[in-house]
């Protein structure tokens, strides 16, 4: 709309075209040096208009004092951005070492700090708490490199001292104790702490047996590795402190080798069970026998009853028919005769004989044919 | 405005004469001057220096403990002639820069740090060589603890100390006075040698695989038979227990009885004791009505004996 009052702009209202001008001009301090009173029947010369701008400014201007005004300013701009350009900040996870001319000058902790700007002073901000972790020797590496590389064995893998392969996957935790030492001392600082832990843990394994390794030996292991990888680094007096040193899995270098060391296991197993059975059989046995023993001792207690009791009823039985007999001895020694002759003699065949006719017939006498005559006859 | 201009070019010069005679050695550097290539001095401290442009030329080496890159070596052989693949790192400073500069310069733009780690690399394979080739593998590899465990030696507790005591740690110490000793000329300070792998080459794999196998299945062997033996060891000790039990049982009740039996001899002796000729009257009796009671029995008698004596008269034979 207002364009198009502008394209039409001779009213006497003034546009934007006509303002910019005038602006500059007061700006200027050179009057009315648009000349477009807006309400002239004239449009506005833009040729006119600049030329009588620039003989204006070049006449306000008093010696060129203008101009060095100008230079100086930005030279001030300039010096306040190089010195800006030394603000830096310090995340919590770092320290700033500061470097005046390539020397260490100061460590700052976290926070906004400000150094002398380049070319005087740089900061390098190592991040000292963050746990940088090595991974050695896991079995995807193995998987990759371990049967193409045919001059030595995978990363993980190593010779233990009583010459077995053990395949050990471990992981190295370090962090920088020391950031100055760790910028300036040592160069290649992760792959230092790899090579070194490799180095320490091949020593270390060499020194223990496979068995110790794969089972109760690791802790020993990790903790004496983790000592000597730590004196090494000082030794280089590299800044790095380990945190940990940890074996990830110990284990038999293949699959063959591995079923031998499950077939162990389950041999152990059989052992056990072996052993368990016959305890079981054992657990069976022994006390039945102790029932048994217990029966056996039981049955001679009774005997032993038995025969006494007999014994002491006997021997009562005749005390008092001993008693008895001591007061009338001939009387009861001929009673006890005759009552056991009649009772012996009741139920028994009988052959009286005197002696006289007797003798010299027995050896002819029918003895047996007698017995049966007289069963028959009773039948 | 000439003044200006003088002005100018003086600044511009001031600039290129500080720019060219002033140069920066970092904390982790050090520097070797040479005027005309003659030695001046070396500057060992991190800083801001000055020198003379154009006059003097300025090397700057690394001051830092460097990596000699990790060789490998198959075919190293030991001293009981096994072959064995190492693995060698070690780690080195540059002591005296001026030895390093003139062994390793090979011209403007060229490094002298490479340099030196090509040439510390040809020092060290020997040295390795050299010292593995009077060690048997087993000192090598485990320090010598594979012959002590193979003559059923004790071992001594795995610890820091004693690996830093151990066969391989010395090896690397005498490695490292070889090379440290040659490499002086270089100007080089051997900081370490470290083995890190050495290994048998990969066609003894096979065999170690093989023989831990072997050993696993002879375990595993032992173990079943172990097992085996400890059952019957049970199962025997089992019976030998019954067998025990059972016999200590006879035995107390044969004592038992016996104790039973002789209190009845003594029983009867007291009783019996009291008359020996009436008991043996009585006892008599008792005997026949026992013995001759049953019906079967037949008897030819004569009356002459003291029952039927009466048969023949009122007064008997008396």
């Amino acid at each position: 709309m207002s364009w198009q009052d502008n394209g039409n702009g001779k009213g006497d209202r003034p546009n934007p075209w006509g303002n910019g001008p005038k602006g500059g001009g007061n700006n200027n301090g050179g009057g009315n040096g648009g000349g477009n009173r807006g309400g002239g029947g004239e449009p506005p010369n833009l040729d006119d208009i600049i030329r009588k701008g620039q003989q204006q400014f070049k006449s306000a201007m008093p010696g060129g004092m203008g101009g060095s005004n100008g230079i100086l300013l930005g030279i001030i701009a300039a010096i306040v951005l190089w010195l800006a350009s030394g603000i830096y900040q310090v995340e919590n996870t770092e320290r700033g070492v500061v470097l005046r001319f390539g020397k260490v000058v100061d460590v700052k902790p976290p926070g906004l700090h400000w150094h002398l700007p380049f070319p005087i002073e740089s900061v390098e901000t190592p991040a000292v708490t963050r746990e940088h972790t090595l991974q050695i020797g896991n079995q995807s590496q193995v998987a990759n490199n371990g049967r193409q590389n045919n001059r030595a064995l995978p990363e993980g893998q190593m010779l233990t001292g009583d010459e077995n392969i053990v395949d050990v996957a471990y992981t190295v935790v370090w962090v920088i104790s020391d950031p100055k030492a760790y910028l300036f001392n040592v160069e290649d600082q992760e792959e230092t702490v790899r090579a070194v832990a490799q180095s320490v843990l091949r020593e270390v394994v060499g020194r223990s047996t496979f068995q110790e390794v794969i089972t109760d030996g690791r802790q020993n292991i990790q903790a004496v590795a983790l000592n000597l990888t730590q004196s090494v680094l000082n030794e280089y007096e590299s800044g790095i402190l380990i945190r940990r040193f940890q074996i990830e899995s110990a284990s038999p270098p293949n699959r063959d080798v591995e079923e031998a060391f499950i077939d162990v296991q389950k041999a152990q197993a059989d052992r056990e069970q072996r052993i368990e059975k016959a305890e079981g059989y054992r657990n069976e046995k022994v006390p039945q026998a102790q029932g048994q023993a217990e029966k056996i001792t039981q049955e001679a207690e009774a005997y032993s009853s038995r025969i006494v009791n007999g014994a002491e009823g006997e021997a009562a039985k005749f005390t008092s028919v001993y008693n008895e007999y001591v007061k009338a001895k001939d009387i009861t020694k001929r009673r006890i005769y005759l009552e056991t002759m009649e009772e012996i003699f009741q139920g028994m065949d009988k052959i009286i004989m005197d002696d006289g006719s007797g003798q010299g017939v027995v050896p002819y006498l029918p003895l047996n044919e007698l017995g049966k005559k007289k069963a028959e006859s009773e039948e | 405005m000439k003044k200006q201009v003088i002005g100018l070019v003086a600044l511009g010069a001031l600039f290129i004469g500080v720019y060219s005679s002033a140069y920066v050695v970092r904390e982790d550097q050090q520097a070797i001057v040479l005027k005309f290539g003659e030695f001046v001095k070396t500057v060992d401290e991190p800083g801001l220096y000055f020198k003379v442009p154009v006059q003097e030329q300025i090397e700057l080496l690394d001051k830092r403990t460097l990596r000699l890159d990790s060789r490998s070596w198959s075919n190293v052989l030991s001293s009981d002639q096994k072959r064995m693949v190492v693995d060698a790192i070690a780690r080195f400073k540059i002591a005296d820069p001026l030895k390093a500069f003139q062994a390793a310069y090979a011209g403007f733009g060229s490094s002298v740090e490479a340099g030196v780690n090509t040439r510390l690399g040809q020092i060290l394979e020997p040295a390795v060589r050299e010292v593995l080739g009077k060690r048997t593998l087993s000192e090598i590899v485990s320090g010598g603890i594979t012959e002590a465990l193979q003559n059923g030696g004790e071992l001594d507790p795995l610890t820091a100390d004693s690996v830093r005591a151990g066969k391989r740690a010395q090896i690397m110490t005498a490695i490292q006075e070889i090379v440290n000793a040659k490499a002086q000329e270089l100007g080089v300070e051997i900081v370490d040698v470290r083995l890190k792998r050495v290994d048998l080459p990969a066609q003894n794999n096979t065999s170690i695989f093989n023989r831990m196998i072997a050993e696993r299945e002879r375990e595993a062997k032992e173990a079943r038979a172990e097992g085996d033996r400890e059952a019957t060891k049970i199962r025997a000790d089992a019976d030998l227990t019954v067998a025990r039990i059972i016999a200590e049982a006879n035995r107390t009740a044969a004592v038992t009885r016996g104790q039973a039996d002789g209190q009845a001899v003594r029983i009867f002796a007291n009783a019996y004791g009291a008359d020996e000729d009436f008991f043996e009257f009585y006892r008599t009796m008792e005997a026949y009505r026992t013995s001759l009671k049953s019906s079967n029995t037949r008897m030819i008698m004569s009356p002459n004996g003291d029952f039927l004596d009466r048969l023949k008269s009122i007064e008997g034979d008396k």
